[in-house]
């Protein structure tokens, strides 16, 4: 599946360069920040702690899957990084580029249920010990920018629409800030997953196109772009481990939707 | 004309308004204990003043020099003015003030209870045994250096003086000027009160301790902890425990003693076992470097803490690991930084071609 795509990745580039005969070489650089709750309680098989006390202690103040008990029911922002290069104009920019991002989820542990924890009722309880469940998403992506509402009518607005596929790093990490190692098996990885973002920007160079032409000619920036999009995601939904779809906007049967908004600079 | 009437009718006044200020050499704590006070043991200081400059704007140097005197730790210097040293004992203060003509007032060379004619000089330092200060500022004659000078349970304030004269004929004047500064020393032989264990906080092979203490700027803690006999419970403080109770500081497995900065309100004790309970206590040293006695000790029980992966393998999750294990936390973060570092350089590409 990772050949095939990158098979056709490759293809895509090298044809539309031979293709490009109107476009000059632009790139896209892009920073952006959303709100991410991955969906790994949503897992099956995973039980729930309910707040049922045990043997006359009080109930556990935490209950649900595991990320909410950790990390309870919010998100945590993903920042991320993307380099576009757009390669041939199709009613817009047509490109191709790589994308990562860090996220980090930071929680307390919970005093283990064994015998000593649940003598002394704490068995379930929050500790002072923290955990931390950490995020490095890496997406090749195929981009369409929409651009010509701009170029033709002066109309500062550009709808995109990406797509993208690859891994998400991810380790968790203990009190003592070392790795987890549950049995044996350290807690790092990484899942496979692909996304489909579809998002608006505005062209902030329409406010000011004196700074916008003076960026151009001593930076070399042409456009300057803020932006919001919605993401439709899935990261080892259907394979046995973390589940890191996010769904901070909605859940759907194929995968989690989140959001994010940024500013980007083309050059 | 008047301009220049002006001009040094304020040179003048500034001359005279001119202050000394001392501080201790490398910030050194301004407060020393009877374990120091002893004929070795010494406090350095370090003075600054602009009088040199007003004088000499051009080298900055003064012009004139005058003959050494040391004597008790001062130091011998090579130029400049006359500069007198004193300390002030509990209840006296330093010369502020001197009449219009009036000369500091002069004492035999080895006693410090009254200005000592020195030479200010390059560099700017003079240092004083801790035991000279009861031996000049308290009449406590044990001869100079001497421990036995130095009284317990005592907290006694002194004052070093300064005083530095510039000669009329240095500044253009009929009088000498004088300069005057001062710098508050302390010596503190009463143990300051032991910290107050708040809180003990058991986690995964660890204890976090946090404490208070009414010590401002102290030196440091002492923070000791050793293995209860089985069955001890948690508690803060340990009530029973201490003087005529159970030795907790003869624990079975000995004792561990850590050294804690002297900014630290908790500190974190690795590397113990869960489900063993542990005594702790601990000390402050003051500023003067007086330590207290041990805090009431608290009991704390690390105990076994499920991390997030363990939660989600004990609630049916398969397992934490997963492809491509074999990645460094800075491999990863060298991923995220490959746009940010290739951005800037594209764009310095683009741009040159344009040109």
């Amino acid at each position: 599946m990772k050949g095939l795509w990158a098979v056709a990745l490759a293809g895509l580039s090298s044809t539309a360069l031979a293709a490009n005969s109107d476009t000059s070489d632009r790139f896209n650089f892009e920073f952006r920040v959303g709100w991410v709750h991955p969906e790994i309680d949503s897992e099956p098989g995973l039980t729930f702690v309910s707040p049922q006390s045990i043997d006359g202690c009080p109930a556990p103040t935490v209950t649900g899957g595991p990320y909410q008990r950790a990390f309870g029911k919010g998100s945590f922002p993903l920042f991320e990084l993307e380099l576009d290069y757009e390669i041939v104009r199709l009613f817009g920019t047509l490109g191709v580029g790589l994308s990562a991002g860090h996220f980090i989820a930071i929680g307390h542990g919970l005093y283990a249920y064994d015998a000593p924890n649940e003598v002394a009722c704490l068995a379930g309880q929050p500790s002072g010990d923290s955990t931390s469940l950490r995020l490095i998403p890496v997406h090749a992506l195929v981009v369409w920018r929409v651009d010509e509402f701009w170029r033709r009518w002066g109309i500062p607005l550009t709808p995109f629409v990406k797509a993208g596929y690859g891994p998400t790093f991810y380790w968790v990490d203990n009190g003592r800030g070392d790795t987890s190692d549950v049995d044996g098996v350290r807690a790092a990885g990484s899942r496979w997953g692909w996304e489909v973002d579809v998002g608006l920007a505005f062209v902030v160079d329409f406010l000011d196109p004196i700074i916008a032409n003076d960026m151009a000619q001593n930076w070399g920036i042409d456009h300057t772009y803020l932006f919001a999009e919605l993401r439709m995601n899935e990261t080892g939904m259907y394979s046995s481990g973390f589940n890191l779809s996010d769904d901070w906007v909605a859940k759907t049967p194929f995968g989690g939707i989140g959001a994010s908004f940024g500013i980007s600079f083309e050059f | 004309m008047r301009w220049s009437v002006i001009i040094l009718f304020g040179f003048g006044l500034a001359a005279r308004g001119q202050n000394i200020t001392i501080t201790t050499v490398n910030n050194a704590p301004t407060a020393f204990n009877q374990a120091a006070c002893n004929a070795n043991d010494q406090i350095q200081f370090q003075w600054t003043s602009a009088a040199s400059s007003t004088i000499c704007p051009t080298t900055g140097q003064p012009t004139t020099t005058t003959t050494t005197t040391g004597g008790n730790g001062l130091p011998s210097s090579t130029v400049n003015f006359p500069l007198y040293i004193s300390i002030a004992g509990p209840g006296a203060s330093c010369i502020t003030t001197l009449a219009n003509g009036e000369a500091p007032p002069t004492c035999p060379t080895d006693v410090l209870g009254c200005p000592q004619e020195v030479n200010s000089g390059t560099p700017a330092t003079f240092a004083l045994h801790e035991a000279d200060f009861f031996q000049s500022a308290l009449g406590l004659d044990g001869g100079v250096g001497t421990t036995s000078s130095c009284p317990a349970n005592q907290d006694i304030n002194f004052q070093v003086c300064m005083l530095l004269d510039e000669p009329a004929s240095a500044i253009g004047s009929t009088i000498d000027n004088y300069i005057f500064g001062s710098l508050a020393i302390t010596y503190e032989s009463i143990p300051p009160n032991p910290p107050t264990i708040s809180g003990i906080v058991g986690g995964d092979q660890r204890l976090v301790v946090s404490w208070t203490t009414s010590v401002s700027l102290p030196q440091g803690y002492s923070l000791s902890y050793a293995p209860a006999p089985a069955g001890t419970t948690e508690a803060c403080p340990v009530n029973a425990l201490g003087d005529g109770g159970y030795d907790y500081s003869g624990g079975d497995g000995g004792v561990t003693t850590v050294t804690v900065a002297p900014t630290a309100t908790k500190y974190e004790i690795d590397g113990v076992s869960d489900d063993v309970a542990y005594y702790v206590w601990m000390t402050v040293t003051d500023p003067a470097g007086n330590t207290s006695g041990d805090s009431a000790p608290c009991v704390g029980i690390p105990r076994k803490v499920d991390d997030f992966c363990s939660m989600y393998v004990a609630q049916g999750g398969k397992n934490c690991g997963g492809v491509g294990c074999g990645y460094s936390s800075a491999t990863a973060s060298a991923v995220v930084l490959v746009p940010t570092l290739l951005a800037p350089v594209l764009l310095a590409a683009r741009r040159r071609k344009r040109r």
